[in-house]
């Protein structure tokens, strides 16, 4: 977060107390704990109380993945510190919004046609490699399913983020970031289509969430 | 062994996606430090474990001497 918190930081996932710890532009609210904690029900939902109860009483909060661990202040203060403008830009951009979770149902729309579009006979093996790698990169970062929702939801939206499944039911997952302000007409937007898209599409929406989806920021985005 | 009659899929389609998708955030989602999570959701109801998503979830925080047989276990 980049601002104290108006309420009081009250207590972590472990009933320990939570503080703050300046690491460069940003604040970090940490607890201490002897071990990784367990990732079970319970536990999950303590993290998710926690993290609510501080995105409403602060600006902005990115945040952390469940049982993030630091070795000491220091450490936190050299990982968060040393990103502090990536963090303060992702910062802005959650900031008054929530995070809705649409996820689409069915069978998956058979892929554009990409591939089948005219190469150019004079590109190179490395040009034609980058333009294989940007079309599968827009196959999995896309969702046409919901392409009929779009025009209602657009205006509404301040970022998306989708995760395409490559099997089963679930056919993908779009991440909403939205302010809180247009969270009941996104919601009433959703209920107009009953929870159907042409096309046999199935819709189960959940929210409003703590940007969890939005708070990726470049080199801390993947486990190590 | 045989798969539950994707109860899972069923809570997942039937609207409530809260508990998965709290799943998901918080297991998926977020600024990461460490991975260093001990994975309890074996001792939960999970039954969902058969969708990608968790797989994809505990992918990522399962220690890697667990990730080499991740289908015996979802199964």
């Amino acid at each position: 977060m980049d601002a104290t918190p108006a309420a009081p930081l009250g207590e972590g996932l472990a009933g320990e107390p939570l503080r703050l710890v300046r690491c460069g532009g940003i604040l970090a609210a940490v607890g201490e704990m002897a071990a990784a904690p367990r990732a079970d029900a319970p536990l999950l939902q303590a993290h998710d109380a926690v993290v609510r109860r501080l995105t409403a009483g602060a600006g902005a909060v990115l945040p952390a993945r469940f049982g993030s661990l630091a070795a000491g202040e220091a450490e936190l203060a050299e990982l968060l510190g040393s990103r502090a403008p990536l963090f303060a830009e992702a910062l802005e951009r959650v900031r008054g919004c929530v995070q809705m979770t649409l996820r689409v149902f069915g069978t998956a729309a058979a892929p554009a046609d990409l591939d089948a579009l005219p190469e150019d006979p004079a590109a190179g093996s490395g040009t034609r490699f980058l333009a294989a790698r940007r079309r599968e990169h827009e196959r999995r970062t896309s969702l046409p399913e919901i392409d009929s929702l779009r025009p209602a939801l657009r205006p509404l939206l301040r970022a998306e983020r989708v995760e395409r499944q490559t099997s089963g039911r679930l056919i993908g997952t779009a991440f909403h970031l939205l302010p809180r302000t247009a969270e009941e007409d996104y919601r009433a937007a959703l209920e107009a289509t009953g929870g159907h898209l042409p096309g046999g599409y199935r819709l189960a929406w959940s929210g409003p969430w703590p940007p969890y989806a939005f708070a990726t920021v470049a080199g801390m985005e993947l486990a190590p | 062994m045989s798969v539950p009659a994707e109860p899972g899929i069923e809570i997942f389609e039937g609207g409530d996606t809260s508990l998965l998708d709290l799943v998901d955030n918080l297991l998926n989602q977020g600024v990461v430090l460490t991975g260093d999570v001990v994975l309890g959701l074996a001792g939960v109801d999970l039954v969902y474990l058969r969708l990608s998503l968790l797989l994809c979830a505990s992918d990522r925080i399962l220690p890697r001497r667990e990730r080499e047989a991740p289908e015996e276990e979802a199964s």
